[in-house]
């Protein structure tokens, strides 16, 4: 059997001393005040530990959600607030790992902005960003919860579609396409739309991923060739 | 009595301990390597001062991060301000804290709880002691 210590050595230094001046013996005994001043004194320290615990436990808490916040924009791109292209090859290694495991098919979507150069060279580089941020925006209102969505180059995004073949994967392109097309990017004193290109390819078995990106962005550049304003799948 | 005027450093706060306009400020984070060295000059500091205190003065703590060990010499350095407070002087502690930084007023708030010398909680978007930066 095993022997429960139910106290810590000062708890029951304390009961001890406790014990002792309440023992009818021990009435006169003069010893009493200064054991009655050991009592108080470490009651004192054990009150000022509590205080300590719960204000340094305040401060923990803090730095903790400082550094999840940092942590957790290390994997933004800034302007977007997408994934930045570190944080969606994680993403990515994962979820092929996932695909080895499970047999499902992902799709890649390669998305790049047409002709924004010369968004910027007309409007300056701020409604530049803009734009950006605000197809962002429109990406993100469409995609599934486990879908994911990346600034992977400077006007170019990649999305990861997990668990879904290039037939459904097309709707998602398709749908995309036509509501930056419909779009008015508007200013103070601007207004114009803009179209997408987009490459997609699907992942076969046993293949690697950099295949798979490599298939969609040639597909992307397919797209480009064939006037843009274009879906294009492998 | 010699002022203590310390530069806020990456581990350790900015500290203006001024006798002559009974200045007494701590800003910044305190998590140093050795807290003992830091803090027990200015405990002693603050012993002789709170001893020699004709006039008033306030304690002007806006603290946004304490290690644990700087908790314990903070409560510390508030004893003394606590003990001056019972015996007559005319001190007052004024906690700053971020309006967003909802930690640090618990912090202050903890800090305040046992003691009866006047301690104010105030949010303040301003850097306490800028002037010595």
């Amino acid at each position: 059997m095993t022997t429960l210590t139910s106290q810590d050595p000062q708890t029951e230094a304390l009961i001890l001393a406790q014990d002792m001046l309440d023992d009818p013996v021990n009435v006169d005994n003069p010893l009493r005040p200064i054991v009655q001043q050991l009592i108080n004194s470490i009651q004192a320290l054990e009150r000022r530990l509590d205080k300590i615990s719960v204000i340094s436990d305040h401060y923990h808490a803090q730095l903790k959600s400082a550094n999840e916040r940092l942590e957790e924009a290390a994997h933004r791109d800034l302007l977007t607030g997408l994934s930045n292209r570190r944080d969606m090859i994680k993403r990515l290694t994962n979820e092929m790992n996932r695909v080895q495991q499970t047999g499902q098919t992902l799709t890649i979507l390669l998305v790049d902005v047409d002709h924004f150069k010369q968004v910027n060279d007309t409007f300056g580089h701020l409604v530049g960003d803009q734009v950006l941020a605000d197809i962002a925006d429109m990406m993100r209102s469409i995609l599934r919860t486990s879908d994911l969505c990346a600034r992977w180059g400077g006007e170019e995004f990649l999305l990861l579609l997990p668990d879904t073949d290039s037939s459904n994967a097309k709707k998602i392109a398709e749908r995309l396409r036509q509501i930056i097309m419909n779009h008015a990017f508007t200013g103070k004193d601007f207004s114009f739309s803009l179209t997408i290109s987009i490459g997609g390819a699907s992942s076969q078995p046993a293949q690697r991923l950099e295949d798979i990106i490599q298939a969609a962005d040639t597909m992307l550049y397919q797209a480009k060739k064939l006037g843009r304003n274009s879906v294009q799948f492998v | 009595m010699d002022p203590i005027i310390l530069q806020a450093t990456k581990s350790t706060p900015a500290v203006h301990f001024d006798a002559q306009s009974s200045i007494l400020k701590i800003s910044g984070e305190s998590y140093p390597e050795n807290a003992l060295a830091f803090y027990t000059p200015l405990k002693q500091w603050i012993q002789q001062f709170l001893g020699e205190l004709q006039g008033s003065t306030v304690l002007q703590l806006h603290l946004t991060y304490l290690n644990t060990s700087s908790t314990r010499f903070m409560l510390m350095l508030l004893d003394q301000f606590e003990d001056a407070f019972k015996a007559g002087k005319s001190v007052e502690v004024c906690w700053y804290y971020h309006p967003d930084d909802d930690r640090s007023y618990e912090a202050g708030d903890e800090f305040r709880e046992d003691l009866t010398v006047p301690f104010e909680i105030l949010a303040t978007t301003e850097p306490l002691g800028e002037e010595d930066r």
